[in-house]
């Protein structure tokens, strides 16, 4: 991690947050949330529990694999974006519960669909450690 | 509390308004609301309220509040600039009801403006972007069409509906409009010109997708028992609900295609006006994008969830049917100022129940109702208003 903030399309939470953790984990190649004591896994990773404020500091790893719960084609974007217009941006419904927003590669928008079977593959955006959906 | 009234409304055109600055912009739709009134001056009125959204990034002008008092020559007792993103017109309206009702204050004004035409759309759409969770939602290319777009494939999922029956409810607000003086988009379309225009985020194309636009809209409130003073035709504010889920990512809506903060703000409109969805004669939504219209007749309960389609297909929300929606032409054809949007659903139902609205009025109209959202559809607004006996 360096002093710099990286040049992103939008200010991230990232380095400086109590959850700098999650990008020190995908750097590792792993992709994981917080976990409360009481209410279980939290996404996106909070060190505040939202449902009852226990201090969440458990660290989790997530198999990365689920299907898609929302699908669309996005043709039309801000300029940061022109270069992978059109992507395909889903929510992906992880086998352990979270639904989590990602673009989706390696595949035809037309031959996926809700139900399709996909897995978090950890690769950079941006330059920054991030992650994107492939067909599992 | 005190009931409360609408004793003056005032709309600018909407569209692309390079001829005005920010300032001079608000002043045209709020000495066009005063003129609506029978004597009253901005030096009379003791609340403000101004709804925008992001003056700070399309004009990089900080506290608008204090620049329309300048330009208004008010001094308010009370006064505030709401924040809501797409709602937050309609949070000023209820702010300005509750103070109203509380006695705190006689008269109130509520002024909604957005100007975003003066940057190029891309950097608009990215200032609206800004509205999302940037980290976990905006920095992997959402935006507010893939949001509803995504809400728009569970539906289909779970319901269905096709993209021709979408694309019925923009050419239905786009014919409403083209009798709107001040819309921005006076012109009928089809559903083919829906269907080939370009796609925006599937299945929402281009012209399913509420402008990019410059405008302002004012209303004057008063209590219930003083408005004749001011307006020979006042208009009761009889009911006021809002609520918000505890998520601003779109994905950690408890459901994407019922919209909870909707149904909760609907009952507590509903429950203090006792009214039912029945009673309505009109009611103006927050038809951002055509999907939202969709979801709002059900969630508003103007029919049963998974029936918006049918309800569609039957041609009962059009002017002259058993519920018209959005007569005004809605964001879709009217425009979408955003912070004024909330505002003008306020003026227009006001307007309608006084049977003034000339060939889009909605004949005999007593009882309409809004409805206002923001996020992806995480928080939502409803007034309901009856034209006083």
């Amino acid at each position: 991690m360096t002093d710099q903030q990286p040049q992103t399309p939008y200010p991230l939470l990232y380095p400086e947050t109590e959850i700098k953790q999650f990008w020190e984990n995908l750097a590792k190649d792993k992709f994981t949330t917080t976990k409360c004591p009481k209410c279980g896994l939290l996404w996106p990773p909070k060190s505040t529990c939202p449902k009852c404020g226990a201090k969440a500091d458990e660290w989790i790893e997530l198999a990365g694999t689920g299907e898609i719960y929302a699908l669309t084609q996005v043709g039309y974007a801000p300029p940061a974006y022109k270069p992978l217009t059109p992507y395909i941006l889903a929510v992906g419904q992880l086998d352990e519960g979270p639904l989590v927003v990602a673009r989706v590669e390696d595949a035809k928008f037309e031959d996926l669909k809700i139900g399709t079977k996909i897995k978090v593959k950890i690769k950079k955006a941006f330059d920054v450690d991030s992650y994107v959906f492939v067909p599992a | 509390m005190r009931a409360v009234s609408v004793v003056g409304v005032g709309l600018t055109q909407w569209g692309k308004r390079r001829d005005v600055s920010l300032a001079e912009l608000m002043v045209e739709s709020a000495m066009k609301a005063f003129a609506d009134t029978k004597s009253l001056t901005p030096q009379d009125v003791e609340a403000l309220y101004i709804g925008n959204a992001q003056a700070e990034r399309f004009q990089e002008q900080a506290h608008p509040a204090n620049v329309t008092a300048e330009y208004l020559g008010m001094s308010p007792r009370v006064v505030a600039r709401v924040e809501m993103a797409c709602s937050s017109g309609s949070v000023g309206v209820r702010n300005a009801f509750f103070a109203i009702a509380s006695g705190q204050v006689d008269s109130a004004l509520v002024l909604g403006v957005e100007k975003m035409c003066n940057v190029s759309s891309a950097e608009a759409m990215r200032n609206l972007c800004l509205v999302e969770d940037l980290t976990w939602e905006s920095f992997h290319g959402m935006i507010p069409p893939s949001g509803f777009a995504l809400i728009a494939s569970r539906y289909m999922h779970e319901y269905g509906v096709t993209q021709e029956q979408l694309a019925k409810i923009a050419v239905k607000n786009h014919r409403n409009g083209a009798k709107n003086p001040i819309a921005q988009f006076r012109k009928e379309i089809t559903v083919e010109d829906v269907l080939n225009s370009p796609m925006v985020a599937h299945p929402l194309n281009l012209l399913d997708c509420s402008p990019i636009s410059d405008g302002s809209a004012a209303v004057i409130l008063a209590p219930a028992k003083q408005a004749r003073k001011y307006n020979d035709t006042p208009v009761d504010i009889i009911g006021s609900g809002q609520f918000m889920e505890p998520s601003c990512n779109c994905s950690n809506m408890e459901s994407l295609t019922t919209w909870r903060a909707l149904v909760n703000a609907a009952k507590d409109a509903y429950s203090m006006a006792k009214l039912s969805p029945s009673d309505l004669d009109i009611v103006e939504t927050h038809d951002c994008f055509t999907i939202a219209e969709l979801i709002e007749y059900e969630d508003l309960g103007l029919c049963k969830k998974g029936e918006g389609p049918a309800l569609v297909d039957s041609g009962e929300t059009e002017i002259g049917g058993r519920i018209p929606v959005n007569p005004s032409g809605g964001l879709k054809s009217k425009g979408h100022p955003v912070g004024a949007t909330g505002v003008a659903q306020i003026a227009e139902v006001s307007e309608q129940l006084r049977g003034e609205c000339g060939p889009r009025q909605v004949d005999g109209a007593t009882v309409g109702m809004t409805q206002n959202l923001s996020g992806f559809a995480t928080h939502h607004v409803c007034h309901i208003l009856r034209r006083q006996n």
